[in-house]
């Protein structure tokens, strides 16, 4: 299980999400996507993205207006 | 797979930024996506060059009196302020209108020009950018039939 992250701080909607898409469809099954953005509707976006995407949003915090979110990878 | 459609018919700064975030964003998702270009909203899909083809005068005015291309769309209010909202955008980091079409095709995003506006409108496929879809209405009723989300921007 390898671990990425990535940094999507300062881009706008709807960057983040893209880079998001981006980086866990490269993925492997299983692996840990970690997603840092400083845009405010990513907090609940990417919500929105796992739910949609059948990916597990295994945590997400605000620390200190960086939004990070913890993402593994569910095989489709 | 969940597929979406959107009539891009206006052409304008705001509105095409809008369905081009839209449509990168649905196609982030997972979905599928077509986006069909009718009346003013062809004008995205004009070369930013002045391409030489024989066409009549009428429809030689029009298109010279028309934006080329995303680089020249304009707001749909406060026009004079295009440019003002562009360097505002830059600033703050949005991606260009340019950019978002360019990323929108690269993730899979269909594009459709409507053949009987490009008519009307005299434009040709050599003014237009590569890589196109051609089409009517039953396409783009096709693709909205089997879409969860349909839009007319």
């Amino acid at each position: 299980m390898a671990e990425r992250l990535v940094n999507a701080r300062g881009m706008r909607c709807p960057q983040p999400i893209v880079e998001t898409a981006r980086a866990v469809n490269a993925a492997a099954e299983l692996d840990i996507i970690i997603v840092e953005a400083t845009d405010e509707g990513f907090f609940r976006d990417i919500k929105a993205w796992c739910a949609k995407t059948n990916n597990e949003l295994v945590s997400l915090e605000n620390r200190l207006g960086v939004y990070r979110a913890v993402i593994k990878k569910i095989g489709r | 797979m969940t597929k979406n459609a959107i009539i891009l018919f206006s052409g304008d700064f705001d509105k095409s930024m809008a369905a081009m975030i839209i449509a990168n964003g649905a196609a982030a998702m997972g979905n599928e996506v077509t986006i069909f270009f009718t009346f003013w909203g062809l004008n995205l899909l004009r070369k930013p060059e002045k391409v030489n083809v024989k066409k009549p005068f009428m429809e030689k005015m029009f298109g010279s009196m028309m934006p080329r291309g995303p680089g020249e769309a304009k707001l749909s209010k406060m026009t004079w302020a295009t440019g003002m909202m562009k360097k505002t955008m830059k600033k703050k980091n949005v991606m260009e209108l340019q950019a978002l079409m360019e990323q929108a095709r690269a993730m899979g995003v269909r594009f459709i020009a409507c053949t009987m506006s490009m008519d009307v409108m005299g434009m040709r496929k050599e003014e237009l950018i590569d890589g196109l879809d051609y089409a009517g209405v039953a396409t783009y009723i096709g693709a909205a039939d089997e879409s969860t989300i349909t839009l007319f921007i």
